[in-house]
């Protein structure tokens, strides 16, 4: 029989309608009114807000502040990663799909893939699924003010990202190799290294330093819950209605994120 | 260790693919540990499943299959891997990751005796360069050791799983046509080099080859296969043109598109090489 329609078409075609569709009563919900942008008003009263920024602020004593603010967030962001990573790698090497033993085992039951699964997604969703915002609330109680805390509720809320989204790249590469290592009766650990790792590298490695990147911008936002580093600085420079020293600040932090692009780029380019 | 004499043995045995299709029908198969045993036949005429059924990738539907020495299908899961350690695999598409480079594709071979620390230091700080490069050597791969697999020919990764195999030194090595990538010269010095180290070692060797000249000249025993079923199971010297004619008249399995082969047969009443694939 000759197929002369893609029996693909319908679907898709309906599918895009859909979303195109669903957009109209979402953005209303979100209030997304880009006119207000324009509101001579709201342009006036934008203005001044920016215009408090000039000039920067660069008197020795902020600037050692700053320094120390800027050291504080980034070891917070780092070790806030590495936490996540130590969290994330055990629980998506035991969710993955991908070094299922029960594939190999030809119809054989392995009840308790299943079983364990269950649970571990339900640890991962519950990790994410509060922002590092409220963990960080939550965690300034018990560790009182200063960076641990963010550390703490970036390791939280990252560990679960990155343990779902570790699970899920390794599920992407071509499951052949890591299949054919089960096959031959190798153990799990080694069919990651041997069979997934090699495809997987570079992008878990660039997720990560991207989710880094984030936790740049979290560790400032978590500051301004007394997590410390330049959020709090932000935070009480913006009461003290002080532009001047906001500006400094978000420029500091413009240059976090451009030094966490490069090193994202040279490690791939190093594993490339 | 008990060391009877029988690597494989398949009584009665049907494999049934995923699909429902039916690969093999009835197999009886008797392999003697040291055996050299070449399969040839038409494509999808199950070659293929055969090597899955011996490598124990695919559990029979049917019957009993006995894998040096052991039911494994009927072992517990630590008895089915112990199994799966002993069996070399090379398969039709080299199951190397592209990124992987050559050296711990061929380390890989040892990771069914190494514990899992070692396999994970080893990626770090490969655990024996010198084994890895004295089996690419055989195959004039030495110079590659350090090379990503992506970077390599067909034939050259072809090779590399070779190479894999040679030092994995398992007690039953499994090729599915390993050659198919090589120009003949240097698929028949493959070929004598992988009979040769089963040969040395008293492993058990099956290869399925698409050249069937490959399969007359070095090995002991030449299995054919058509339709999922044996056709015949020969000494080289009792094989004749009307025999291979008959064989890939038969066509594949019952699932298989008309193949071209007979061309493969008539090539070889000519008596010369027959291309490799």
């Amino acid at each position: 029989m000759i197929v002369t329609r893609d029996p693909a078409a319908l679907p898709r075609l309906t599918w895009s309608a859909v979303v195109v569709v669903a957009m109209v009563p979402v953005l209303s919900l979100a209030e997304f009114d880009p006119l207000a942008l324009l509101d001579p008003g709201n342009l006036h009263a934008m203005g001044r807000f920016l215009g408090g920024f000039w000039p920067l602020e660069h008197s020795a004593e902020f600037l050692r502040l700053l320094a120390r603010a800027c050291l504080e967030t980034l070891a917070m962001a780092t070790a806030g990663v590495f936490l996540a990573i130590v969290l994330a790698v055990p629980l998506a090497f035991a969710l993955s799909r991908s070094l299922s033993l029960q594939a190999v085992m030809a119809g054989r039951p392995a009840w308790h893939e299943g079983v364990r699964r269950g649970p571990l997604r339900a640890v991962l969703l519950v990790l994410r699924g509060v922002p590092e915002l409220v963990w960080a609330l939550v965690l300034v109680r018990v560790f009182g003010l200063g960076p641990a805390a963010g550390v703490m509720a970036l390791a939280l809320t990252y560990g679960g990202m990155l343990g779902k989204v570790y699970a899920e790249i390794l599920e992407s590469a071509d499951q052949g190799p890591a299949r054919a290592l089960l096959e031959a009766g190798n153990g799990r650990v080694a069919a990651l290294a041997y069979g997934l790792l090699p495809s997987c590298a570079q992008e878990l490695v660039s997720y990560t330093v991207y989710r880094w990147e984030c936790a740049l911008r979290a560790s400032v936002v978590m500051g301004f819950v007394g997590a410390g580093g330049l959020g709090q600085l932000m935070d009480q420079s913006m009461k003290m209605l002080n532009g001047g020293e906001a500006a400094t600040i978000l420029l500091v932090l413009f240059a976090l994120v451009l030094l966490a692009d490069g090193v994202s780029s040279r490690l791939r380019a190093l594993l490339a | 260790m008990n060391r009877s004499t029988i690597a494989i043995a398949a009584h009665g045995v049907d494999v049934v693919q995923a699909d429902g299709r039916v690969a093999l029908a009835g197999l009886n198969l008797t392999v003697r540990r040291g055996e050299r045993i070449a399969l040839i036949g038409p494509s999808g005429a199950g070659k293929t499943s055969l090597l899955r059924l011996c490598g124990l990738g695919i559990a029979p539907a049917r019957g009993r299959l006995t894998i040096l020495d052991q039911s494994p299908w009927s072992a517990d899961a630590r008895g089915l891997r112990a199994v799966r350690r002993r069996i070399g695999h090379v398969h039709q598409l080299p199951a190397i990751p592209p990124r992987q480079r050559v050296v711990h594709a061929v380390l890989a071979g040892a990771l069914g005796r190494w514990p899992w620390w070692r396999a994970l230091s080893s990626l770090v700080m490969p655990a024996d360069c010198e084994g890895a490069e004295r089996e690419l050597a055989k195959l004039a791969l030495a110079d590659r050791l350090f090379d990503r697999c992506d970077r390599l020919s067909g034939g050259q990764l072809q090779r590399v799983a070779l190479a894999r195999v040679l030092y994995q030194r398992p007690d039953l090595v499994l090729a599915d046509e390993p050659v198919s990538a090589m120009d003949p010269a240097l698929a028949d010095t493959t070929v004598g080099l992988l009979v040769a180290d089963a040969r040395e070692r008293g492993a058990t060797l099956v290869a399925s080859l698409h050249a069937v000249e490959l399969a007359l000249r070095h090995f002991e025993r030449v299995v054919g296969i058509g339709n999922g079923q044996i056709l015949f199971d020969l000494p080289p010297q009792q094989i004749d043109t009307a025999r291979l004619e008959r064989l890939y008249a038969v066509g594949g399995g019952p699932g298989a598109r008309p193949d071209p082969a007979p061309a493969v047969a008539a090539g070889l009443a000519g008596a010369t090489l027959v291309p490799c694939r």
